[in-house]
């Protein structure tokens, strides 16, 4: 079954272990930066992890006019370096920033799941990140995950 | 480079220059980081080291360890280095939050300020761009209007730290904050860096931190992390509670200062405790970068002594508690976000208030002197005394040059409870004897944590030790010491030593940087950190005579509570502690130890 | 009567910050009549093969058993007994 990267911020404690995780595993160094995961903490003591959710209707896809944004058989989607031409509209079309573009390869990123073992998920020291499979419970609880960040972003608009 | 970037940036602060050169690597080896390496170019860059420590000779530095930023176990640390005003010995001061790795990320191992600007300025690293920028409209803003002011001005992901009021103007204890509620705290970093003008440094880093071998280093920590998921105090106690899960028991055991350190037991503790901090006004917890404990703590206060922030720590609910005779922790929590705000060391500030306290109980102060009632047990005075401090109004004038300095000039230096003139935090020395030996020697004055033996001595770990007994003690202190030493220099949370140590700090430093360090070359290496900060106060004029604490812990038993009826033996325990160090009779390094740790005389 | 203080995790086991007990001959034995009264949750805290466990700090009149004899660490009327978990700080 396609599996499912689930966000539970209550429990993140913003040490970012995932950044570094991904950094190190995609870019060879701890790099934040450029980690295809971000920790955001607020003054509260809130703190969000941020990673491409594989919208089912993805912004980034609709807004690529090269295709080179599909979805594999995993349900991820992906980039095309070799379609990608770097106009970044993708980049501005994401509501979430969670896709980036790399001034070094001149393409856009994001995450790829690691192709099934993510990184992040391995390293987070709380659970706040978990890659489970995408059966009706765990998908509920990406779909509450969604609808708070969407409440949250109605809030901070507002 | 791995685990170390290279490159060190050095701003001269008088002429409005910068530059980068490369890191000293031999000193890097060999003094690993952060405070051992900090140390090691503070006395090789000054060389007089009888500097005024507020004046422009007294170097300043930020210094990260190879392992800051990195997936090192709670790898997020770095040290505030200088001459320190307060005591006259060298000042190293440890904290977390996120600018270290942050410096790291910028392409940096350490910032070295010399001199002092003519005017407020503040520095602003990204990546290689460096800017020495005006901080006027900065001057006289505390910590977080400063830092809000500079994320607008530069980028909302940098990491500032910098001072408060108190830093500006002179307060011998002002902290240096970063990341709004995390300090460098003791010794006064937080007033060399307001005698240089310099307001703050804002860094904000994009490049990466490379390891020498990837796979093998992200095995050590592997391995390290899950002894910190097995440990009771890494994993349950510290997330769930913070440090101030410490006030019970440290009463029970009757070791919890009280009134200025006029007995051990404070009946109200409980008021102060941990589990009352979860229970009342913690809102989270919180951790610094890379850490998987997050002992830090956000709460927030209501009522009177309305405020939000992080804290408070242990020492702090202890020096605004049970130090003060106050049972109001959200008085002592309002302290400490005014001290965080202001930019104060809440252990030397609520010391001093609690030696103000008792000379003012005894007549020796007036309140005509001091503007207000200031029995123990007022926490709406010692609150405003915090504020009064960090402003320098009034009697907070007086209260900003620490108790020793102040309780010397009113003729009662023997109410001050210092060792070299720093406070001494948390812990009675006559009910823990480990503890007093560690504030009679530690190189810095009062201070626990470089030797923190209280963990052995009432939390069992890593072995049960009688906190009673002394033949052990220096033995073990020197093993703690010399532990601590190399772990403040590499960039990883001292706290972490609950659960692992030098096997597992030498295989992630090994791993992260290429350079073969072993359990025994780490413990070396503390050894070798602390005989350079020892030699440093043999040259500037400190001797075994100043390796003491206040009379009252050495000749006044306990009067209450249970560990009544004791007293400190630290006398008797020195001179065995002279020898585990391979010292003299006088406490000098002798030329053989000298030898074997690759050091020179100063 | 032996006073017995309860702190931090150990008082989410007993619900409350503290208790009495009758004088008995030493900790051990009061360890086994307060895993009777608190129930299997402060047993498997406390108690380790019928005697007083690892996980715990146990003081009397603010000496660790540790250096006392341990759970034989005998116990007078007037007493005080405080319970910890392992915990940390600095």
């Amino acid at each position: 079954m396609e599996k499912v990267l689930l966000i539970s911020p209550e429990k993140c404690i913003g040490c970012g272990s995932c950044e570094m995780a991904c950094s190190i595993e995609k870019e060879g160094e701890f790099r934040p930066a450029v980690s295809r995961i971000s920790v955001h903490r607020f003054e509260g003591g809130q703190n969000v992890p941020m990673a491409c959710l594989q919208c089912e209707d993805a912004a980034c896809m609709a807004a690529c006019k090269t295709g080179a944004l599909s979805r594999n058989e995993k349900g991820v989607v992906v980039v095309d370096k070799a379609k990608c031409i770097g106009c970044r509209m993708c980049v501005m079309a994401c509501p979430f920033g969670n896709i980036s573009y790399s001034r070094v390869t001149k393409t856009a990123f994001k995450c790829d799941q690691c192709g099934g073992d993510p990184e992040c998920v391995k390293w987070c020291p709380t659970q706040a990140l978990e890659f489970l499979p995408a059966d009706t419970v765990n998908l509920q609880r990406k779909r509450a995950f969604s609808a708070t960040m969407a409440k949250a972003l109605e809030e901070v608009k507002g | 480079m791995y685990g170390w970037t290279g490159k060190v940036l050095r701003v001269n602060l008088t002429d409005g220059t910068t530059r980068k050169e490369p890191l000293r690597v031999k000193d890097a080896e060999a003094f690993i980081g952060a405070r051992g390496l900090g140390s090691k170019y503070w006395i090789d860059d000054v060389k007089d080291l009888s500097v005024d420590p507020l004046s422009p000779g007294n170097n300043l530095l930020f210094v990260t360890g190879p392992l800051t930023g990195t997936m090192a176990t709670s790898g997020g640390r770095y040290e505030v280095v200088c001459k320190a005003p307060l005591t006259g010995t060298l000042a190293a001061s440890n904290s977390g939050g996120y600018f270290g790795p942050e410096l790291k990320y910028a392409g940096y191992d350490l910032i070295v300020f010399e001199g002092k600007a003519p005017k407020p300025v503040y520095l602003y690293v990204y990546n290689d761009t460096v800017e020495i920028r005006d901080a006027s409209a900065l001057w006289g803003k505390n910590t977080h209007e400063t830092t809000d002011a500079i994320l607008a001005a530069t980028d909302p992901d940098a990491k500032v730290s910098c001072i408060g009021p108190a830093g500006e103007k002179g307060v011998l204890f002002a902290a240096v904050i970063n990341d709004k509620h995390r300090a460098a705290g003791r010794s006064g970093v937080g007033a060399v860096m307001g005698s240089k003008n310099l307001k703050a440094v804002a860094v904000r880093g994009t490049k990466g931190v490379k390891v020498a071998d990837t796979a093998a280093f992200l095995k050590a920590v592997g391995e390290a992390r899950e002894k910190l998921a097995a440990n009771p105090v890494t994993s349950g106690g510290l997330p769930a509670f913070g440090t101030n899960v410490l006030v019970n028991i440290l009463n029970q055991a009757g070791g919890l200062p009280t009134r200025n350190f006029q007995t051990g037991h404070f009946e109200e503790a409980d008021a102060i405790s941990g589990e009352t901090l979860s229970a009342t006004l913690l809102v989270t917890k919180k951790g610094c970068a890379g850490c998987t404990s997050a002992c830090g703590r956000v709460s927030r206060t209501t009522g009177k002594f309305a405020g939000s922030g992080e804290g408070p720590e242990y020492e702090t609910a202890w020096s605004f508690g049970a130090d003060c005779g106050i049972s109001d922790l959200s008085a002592a929590t309002k302290a400490n976000f005014l001290c965080n705000e202001l930019g104060i060391d809440t252990i030397t500030m609520g010391s001093t208030i609690a030696c103000a306290m008792e000379m003012f109980e005894k007549g020796i102060l007036t309140e005509s002197e001091t503007g207000m009632d200031l029995s123990f047990g007022n926490a709406d005075s010692m609150v405003e005394m915090v504020k009064k401090t960090g402003l320098r109004e009034g009697f907070g004038d007086k209260l900003a040059m620490g108790s020793w300095r102040l309780a010397t000039e009113l003729g009662h230096p023997e109410l001050s409870m210092t060792a070299k003139k720093q406070e001494m935090p948390a812990y009675d020395p006559r009910a823990l004897q480990g503890m007093g030996l560690e504030y009679a020697t530690s190189n810095r004055g009062g201070c626990h944590v470089r030797g923190y033996l209280t963990s052995p001595e009432i939390l069992g770990l890593p072995q049960k030790l009688d906190p009673d007994s002394i033949v052990e003690k220096p033995g073990w202190l020197k093993a703690f010491q010399d532990l601590t030493g190399s772990f403040d220099s590499s960039g990883v949370c001292l706290f972490t030593t609950f659960a692992i140590g030098a096997d597992e700090l030498a295989a992630q430093m090994t791993t992260a940087t290429g350079v073969p360090y072993t359990a025994d070359s780490i413990m070396k290496a503390g050894d070798r950190i602390w005989n350079l900060e020892r030699l440093f106060n043999l040259a500037v004029g400190f001797t075994k005579a100043d390796d003491t604490i206040p009379p009252r812990l050495l000749n006044e038993p306990i009067p209450t509570g249970p560990a009544k009826g004791k007293v400190s033996r630290v006398p008797e325990m020195l001179p065995g502690y002279y020898e585990a160090r391979g010292w003299d009779e006088s406490g000098i390094p002798t030329d053989a130890k000298l030898e074997e740790l690759g050091l020179a005389r100063l | 009567m032996i006073r017995i203080l309860f702190f931090a995790t150990i008082r989410d086991l007993t619900r409350e910050k503290e208790t009495s007990a009758p004088p008995c001959p030493n900790v051990r034995d009061l360890f086994l009549g307060l895993s009777a009264i608190y129930g299997e949750a402060f047993r498997r805290e406390a108690l380790e093969d019928g005697d007083v466990s690892g996980r715990v700090i146990v003081m009397v009149n603010g000496r660790a058993i540790a250096h006392t004899g341990g759970g034989k660490t005998p116990l007078s009327d007037g007493d005080t007994v405080a319970v910890f978990p392992i915990i940390g700080g600095g």
